[in-house]
């Protein structure tokens, strides 16, 4: 990055910052600069990766023409924004998209669920998986709600299937403070050594 | 004392920001060298993968990650990078995420100069090369299971002819046998699944953002996933067992003392909330 990026970046992150104290003019023009500035970069890129790329390698590079038909039904979607007479045709495009992923990711989509069902089910000679078996029986009973739910038998399992579950939420809610930590000591180490020259 | 505790009970917001930042930028300037213990069940298993493998070998990874993540995931990165470098594994980059391309392919560079001039072989063309971003999502990557350079379009993430880069000419078809393993560092969608829904035979590691760990281990557990390099503290310990602490091991000494404050803060404000109550509930 040049100077005058680094400096652009620093005060960026400083003004997104800011907000900690309270809300401010500095917050609230980096915050307005993000959005623009976010969808022009997808615009860009998109262009530069994705649809340049295709036509210089595949169109024009294999002389594979039919990808212009895709072409047409990617526009054919803004037909939405046609008079009431034509926006009808938007309909097409959905429909393939839809039905061709449909097919295509149900022909694999379950494997990977059916290999943790499979899973789940353990030897119970392992003090372990009775500890996994009863965690996981109880978890479940806590999603019951229909015929014997309401036995006090099933309540109680219920109950303890509602701890286990916010023992999951707690070991999830640590892993993202430390997540957000991170993202923080980032742009520390930025303004530190890239901003202040500061060496680490 | 117990009237200084109840005040716990509605700390103002900025002086928690304000201790935070304490706790967490003074060990950076100054670090403790807390102790850092090696995870056995997540990050050891990825270190040894590695470590099996024979100079020469392949592997894949997938940078699925973009600016938001790259302070836990870049990291890791560059520690799993060195390490296949000094092992004399080759290296394929792929990304899901047309940032994570830019980001990863910024980073390996300068880290393969610094590589070349302790004299680890690190030659793009040779030792590693980075095909980078494909448009297509998952259909994409499945045809490139059978024809990787089709699928590719031929050319790497700076435009370069497959036919110029060596390291490819092993790699025409990704197979088992061709790709001694998947790493995936993952901050979100599209992810992991891509790897286990078209991937599945193939060896898969994971480099995860610390809020996903607790998603992805059950992977783990049904042996989808073999090993999980988990957010920061995972890059800090892989940099320990390939013997080169870098920015991670330095950041997480303002990790663990942030967290530390955190838990004080917690457990005071449950004290003032119950100690708040119990005076209300006395004076009704």
């Amino acid at each position: 990055m040049s100077r005058t990026q680094v400096w652009v970046a620093a005060l960026a992150t400083l003004a997104c910052y800011s907000y900690l104290y309270k809300e401010n003019f500095f917050f609230r023009l980096a915050e307005h600069t993000m959005i623009p500035l976010a969808v022009a970069h997808v615009l860009t890129t998109g262009w530069h990766n994705t649809f340049l790329p295709y036509i210089e390698t595949h169109v024009k590079g294999k002389g594979w023409w039919w990808f212009w038909i895709f072409f047409v039904m990617g526009v054919l979607y803004y037909a939405r924004f046609l008079p009431a007479r034509w926006a009808w045709i938007t309909r097409y495009p959905i429909s393939v998209s839809v039905g061709w992923s449909l097919g295509y990711y149900f022909s694999l989509f379950p494997r990977q669920y059916g290999v943790q069902i499979a899973d789940a089910v353990r030897d119970l000679g392992v003090f372990e998986n009775i500890l996994f078996f009863l965690m996981f029986a109880t978890s479940m009973m806590y999603f019951f709600l229909t015929v014997g739910g309401n036995s006090k038998p099933f309540r109680t399992a219920a109950q303890w299937g509602r701890w286990i579950l916010m023992v999951g939420f707690g070991a999830s809610f640590g892993n993202t403070v430390s997540g957000r930590i991170s993202l923080f000591l980032g742009r520390l180490s930025f303004l530190l050594t890239e901003w202040l020259g500061v060496a680490l | 004392m117990l009237k200084f505790l109840e005040r716990f009970d509605q700390i103002n917001p900025q002086i928690v920001y304000l201790l935070m930042a304490i706790a967490l930028i003074l060990p950076v300037l100054k670090p403790i060298g807390l102790p850092l213990s090696i995870d056995q069940q997540l990050t050891m298993p990825v270190y040894q993968w590695i470590e099996s493998l024979n100079p020469g070998d392949i592997v894949i990874f997938d940078a699925a990650y973009g600016g938001g993540s790259d302070s836990e995931l870049g990291p890791q990165l560059r520690a799993w990078f060195t390490h296949c470098m000094m092992k004399g594994v080759k290296v394929v980059g792929m990304a899901q995420w047309e940032s994570g391309a830019t980001l990863a392919f910024n980073s390996l560079q300068s880290l393969s100069a610094q590589l070349e001039a302790e004299g680890i072989s690190c030659k793009y063309g040779e030792d590693w090369v980075f095909p980078g971003y494909k448009a297509g999502g998952g259909p994409t990557w499945r045809s490139m299971q059978d024809d990787f350079w089709t699928a590719c379009g031929n050319v790497d993430w700076q435009k370069t002819d497959f036919s110029e880069l060596p390291l490819l000419q092993r790699l025409k078809k990704w197979t088992p046998e061709t790709v001694k393993g998947i790493m995936i560092f993952s901050a979100g969608s599209p992810g992991i699944p891509t790897f286990t829904q078209y991937f599945p035979d193939h060896k898969l590691y994971v480099g995860d953002v610390a809020v996903q760990v607790a998603g992805t281990s059950n992977l783990l557990r049904s042996g989808q996933v073999k090993g999980i390099i988990p957010g920061l503290s995972g890059a800090a310990q892989y940099e320990k067992l390939i013997g080169r602490p870098g920015l991670g091991v330095k950041l997480m000494d303002a990790q663990s003392l942030g967290h530390s404050i955190i838990i004080i803060l917690v457990i005071l404000g449950n004290i003032g909330y119950r100690l708040k109550m119990r005076n209300t509930q006395r004076r009704a």
